[in-house]
């Protein structure tokens, strides 16, 4: 390995590859912002452009686009409630709070700067832990991803411990609304509701950009604000958030962008799920847990640590069996095949200058997302001082072209619009959105595996229970699902605990003032 | 609104996309089934309970009103049904002609009438001007996404 990285490092210096990784970068981050745009697209629209440069080159390239794109989709998801990536949702929690409260710059610095340290320690797992992770991940069938989506499922019972009840019904309601169009194991099509177009499905990002970005622009445009928050550049924001990452987050950040590489290296479970379990995570572990959701740095750097931790993650079973961890690294794989590159262990010896020329690249691509990224939020962050309706009205055109470019479809484009009523009608009424986007989003996979465990049982002989239980990786997924659900009662516990000794230590204050 | 009103709305929501779902599941078998119908059993019992516990609510008197947000229901319906009548002749206009009828539209609509209607017009044209050749120039020219095509444009 050593070998390779001194030559590595110096093909990273070459103008041609420095001006790539910048131009990769910026492409990413806007990509990523807009809301419909997903890094999938940003990487696959580039691919053609890379058949014309080395292979080394148009690498770096799509992998610069990739860590921008992910990240990107934090600046929309703080300034707007728009997730501009699925990965991004989690952020919206915690991100868009702090921009109400007029601290924009706080939220899209932590996002960024979660984002690059998410971003290198998925990398420092690529270079040194790629073959016994990759090892690892093979042995995740039907039974443990089915598990694996129930633990990211069970955060709905943290996220919602206000009013569990709704928050699980939101969830089943998600759940429900992605088994519309054909049935992922035996191939029926189901609750088309008489409209032919309905067999393709509901797109997860079109019913993002409903339930997230349209119902915003309608609570917006029905509130009397004149703009969405204000905003006052606070001096100093980069050092107050850079002490809290390096002080009271370095265990959540370490933690997030864990869970981030090892989610990413499942094929299929991609940002989305890793930083919501995160979030999760570090809702759960924090000791007052009941200030995610209005605004903590916590919550953004748990949930952008995790999703650019998943490139890393996503690229360890591509390099190392060619099996991509995630679409974005199915489109890298492919442009590799198309330059005659066979993926496997011998991608580290036969062309290893090729694969530790990238891997190096993903250190350089995060640590240039600093300057780049702080540019860029600078300029986005005006779009606070553009009044409301323009940016509302804007925001629905946007919306429009963002879901139509998914599939051709306009089917997209009145699912954003039927996703935004419901997404509106969902918050007067106490229902929660982010447990309907989670339920649509881990739908599809948890369906997918429970057919497979099904058939599985009939192909054994045995029962369903048997099959869900008979791998430790499952057992262990249960037991963190059990602990999950079980979280929002014992912190209630905690919280009355702590009460009721204030309770106590209140008489004996007042008789010492006897 | 009242919290006992808003269980209610909320349970019967639930009990009304369960109930759409269950009616369209009348060919479905085996496992295409069964996953829809856990769901489905979930959804209408957490939806009687939802109700219940808002007509509960209700007689006990214990449903203070929620700390809303005073909402402007008139510009919300512009804006919703604007949304609607854009995406509709989206298939007509073609995508940018809609864009930019939608975007003067409702900018005129949804604007403070501060400074006179002449100089709302000139904003919300600038602005219809500004965002469709962002879109073009952005979306169409460098990244090559492509748009709704209309049957006239």
């Amino acid at each position: 390995m050593m070998e390779f990285i001194g030559p590595a490092i110096g093909h990273l210096f070459e103008p041609l590859n420095i001006l790539l990784m910048v131009a990769g970068l910026t492409g990413g981050i806007i990509v990523g912002a807009l809301p419909g745009l997903t890094a999938t697209m940003g990487v696959a629209l580039m691919v053609p452009a890379t058949f014309a440069m080395d292979a080394t080159s148009g690498l770096i390239m799509l992998g610069a686009i990739y860590a921008g794109a992910i990240y990107g989709g934090s600046n929309s998801a703080c300034l707007i409630c728009t997730p501009g990536t699925p990965s991004s949702v989690a952020t919206t929690f915690d991100g868009w709070p702090l921009c109400q409260a007029g601290r924009a710059d706080i939220g899209l610095i932590t996002s960024l700067l979660s984002s690059v340290f998410g971003g290198i320690v998925g990398t420092v797992f690529l270079l040194f832990l790629a073959a016994p992770l990759a090892r690892f991940a093979l042995q995740f069938g039907g039974p443990e991803n089915f598990w694996l989506c129930i633990f990211g499922l069970s955060t709905i019972a943290v996220m919602s411990s206000g009013n569990m009840v709704k928050g699980l019904l939101s969830g089943a309601m998600g759940l429900l609304v992605s088994t519309v169009g054909i049935d992922p194991n035996v191939g029926v099509p189901r609750f088309t509701f008489g409209y032919y177009p309905l067999v393709q499905g509901i797109e997860v990002i079109p019913a993002m950009i409903g339930l997230f970005s349209f119902s915003q622009v309608l609570y917006l445009i029905g509130s009397y604000k004149p703009f969405i928050a204000d905003y006052k550049p606070a001096p100093g924001a980069f050092g107050e958030v850079v002490r809290a990452l390096v002080g009271r987050c370095k265990v959540n950040l370490m933690r997030s962008s864990i869970i981030g590489t090892l989610v990413g290296m499942l094929p299929g479970a991609g940002g989305e799920i890793a930083s919501i379990i995160s979030y999760n995570e570090a809702k759960r572990w924090d000791k007052n847990p009941e200030r995610y959701g209005t605004g903590v740095i916590e919550g953004v750097a748990a949930s952008e640590s995790a999703n650019n931790a998943v490139i890393g993650g996503s690229l360890i079973p591509m390099l190392t069996l060619g099996i991509p961890g995630s679409a974005v690294a199915a489109v890298i794989l492919g442009a590799l095949l198309a330059k005659g590159i066979q993926p496997g262990f011998k991608v580290f010896t036969a062309t290893g200058d090729l694969a530790y020329t990238f891997i190096m690249s993903q250190f350089a691509v995060n640590l240039l997302m600093i300057p780049i990224g702080l540019l860029l939020a600078r300029i986005m962050t005006k779009l606070l001082s553009i009044r409301l309706t323009f940016v509302a009205i804007a925001i629905v055109v946007l919306s429009v072209i963002g879901s139509y470019a998914i599939r051709n479809s306009m089917l997209d484009v009145w699912i954003v619009i039927v996703f935004g009523f419901l997404g509106y009608f969902s918050g007067r009424v106490g229902l929660d959105t982010g447990a309907m986007a989670l339920g649509i989003i881990l739908g599809p996979m948890i369906e997918e595996n429970l057919g497979k465990c099904v058939h599985l049982s009939k192909a054994s002989g045995g029962s369903v229970i048997n099959v869900f239980l008979e791998s430790p990786i499952a057992i262990l997924l249960i037991v963190l699902t059990l602990l999950s659900l079980a979280t929002p009662f014992l912190l209630d516990w905690k919280r009355k605990r702590r009460d009721c000794g204030c309770d106590i230590a209140q008489p004996k204050e007042n008789s010492t003032h006897a | 609104m009242r919290s006992s009103v808003a269980d209610i709305a909320s349970g019967l929501a639930v009990l009304v996309i369960a109930g759409a779902f269950h009616a369209q599941s009348g060919d479905l078998e085996g496992v295409s089934l069964l996953f829809p119908r856990m769901l489905i059993i979930f959804m209408a019992l957490g939806g009687i309970y939802l109700c219940v516990l808002g007509l509960l609510k209700g007689r006990k008197g214990e449903d203070a009103p929620q700390d809303d947000e005073p909402v402007a229901v008139t510009r919300v319906v512009m804006i919703s049904a604007g949304a609607i009548a854009y995406v509709a002749i989206i298939p007509v206009l073609g995508f940018y002609l809609a864009s930019a009828l939608y975007l003067f539209g409702m900018s005129m609509v949804l604007s403070d009438a501060s400074g006179g209607t002449r100089k709302k017009a000139l904003a919300s044209a600038a602005f219809t001007v500004v965002l469709c050749l962002f879109v073009w120039i952005g979306f169409a020219m460098l990244l090559g996404v492509p748009t709704p095509e209309g049957m006239l444009f």
